[in-house]
């Protein structure tokens, strides 16, 4: 078993929700990141993200960036693991629900977040320890 | 990071087809990331702007496990998959394929690219305009494109030839 917390990462990039879309993309770009949480003001029975994905819907619909909110534009149905997952589970929650990032919590609050582009590198990773031990 | 890694294609592209052929391979966000950044309009560009080039090639026959470890060497969230047959358009494997494989816990040594890519990816044509194209990728959830020119310059005028070779298929007219 691969464990979660040797894929994900611990720095969190986060935007407010007053922001612009516009700026919400140059942060995601800046930071070279496909999501970033979203702070907001009056704390939330759970924390949201901003992606990629929402950057695009919103441009390919004609929306004006500047003008569209990124507390707006929300990413729905965000996912949580806890850091004792395996790479595999997080990998079946980004299957089944269709999701490229996990927010990973513990009790105290966020730890960390995995992208599928995360889970690729660790178990690619993972693979060639693998193969070499074999050899 | 050093020098890009060789395609990793099980024969080499014809010149011609490896020249016209890109993909987007850090995705629709980060492109438009890019372009929004700039400061202008989607609808003011192409997407001969945002696309990336050097696309990363997979031969169809490829472990996924070399295909993966090539995604991550080169950085990139996915590879086109040589087509099929001449005059079919290239198939895709993406990150998300990849995510699938391993949620499954298939064998990464044994099993082959052409049974976990998209055979046949939706392609675009470099002079189509950026918005048009992101609202193709949000509605169809492709966070890729691969972007296939059918466009050849024939004399003063530029003509809607097939490019020839490996994807003279070229996209679906809509």
């Amino acid at each position: 078993m691969i464990p979660i917390a040797d894929a994900m990462s611990r720095d969190i990039v986060s935007v407010g929700q007053d922001a612009s879309l516009r700026d919400g993309a140059e942060v995601l770009n800046e930071h070279e990141v496909g999501a970033a949480v979203v702070d907001t003001e009056r704390p939330r029975p759970y924390p949201r993200i901003v992606t990629e994905r929402e950057v695009l819907a919103a441009v390919g619909r004609g929306a004006d960036p500047d003008r569209v909110q990124v507390g707006e534009r929300l990413a729905k149905g965000i996912t949580f693991s806890a850091s004792g997952w395996s790479l595999q589970q997080a990998a079946e929650a980004m299957t089944k629900g269709g999701f490229q990032h996990v927010l990973v919590v513990e009790p105290d609050g966020i730890a960390g977040m995995i992208s599928m582009r995360d889970v690729l590198r660790r178990w690619s990773e993972h693979e060639r320890e693998g193969s070499e031990q074999e050899e | 990071m050093g020098a890009p890694a060789p395609a990793l294609a099980s024969r080499p592209l014809p010149p011609a087809a490896a020249r016209m052929s890109r993909s987007l391979p850090r995705g629709a966000g980060r492109m438009v990331d890019r372009l929004i950044g700039r400061r202008r309009s989607a609808r003011d560009l192409t997407v001969r702007e945002g696309m990336s080039g050097h696309p990363l090639v997979v031969g169809r026959d490829r472990t996924m496990g070399e295909a993966t470890h090539a995604m991550v060497d080169r950085d990139v969230r996915s590879a086109l998959v040589e087509p099929a047959a001449a005059g079919s358009p290239p198939g895709i494997l993406t990150v998300r394929d990849v995510v699938r494989f391993v949620a499954e816990g298939r064998d990464p040594a044994r099993e082959r690219v052409g049974d976990h890519c998209t055979r046949e990816a939706t392609v675009v044509e470099p002079g189509s305009r950026l918005d048009q194209a992101a609202g193709l990728m949000s509605d169809h959830a492709f966070r890729h494109l691969p972007v296939v020119d059918t466009a050849r310059r024939s004399g003063s005028s530029r003509s809607a030839t097939w490019s020839g070779a490996c994807w003279s298929g070229g996209p679906r007219r809509r």
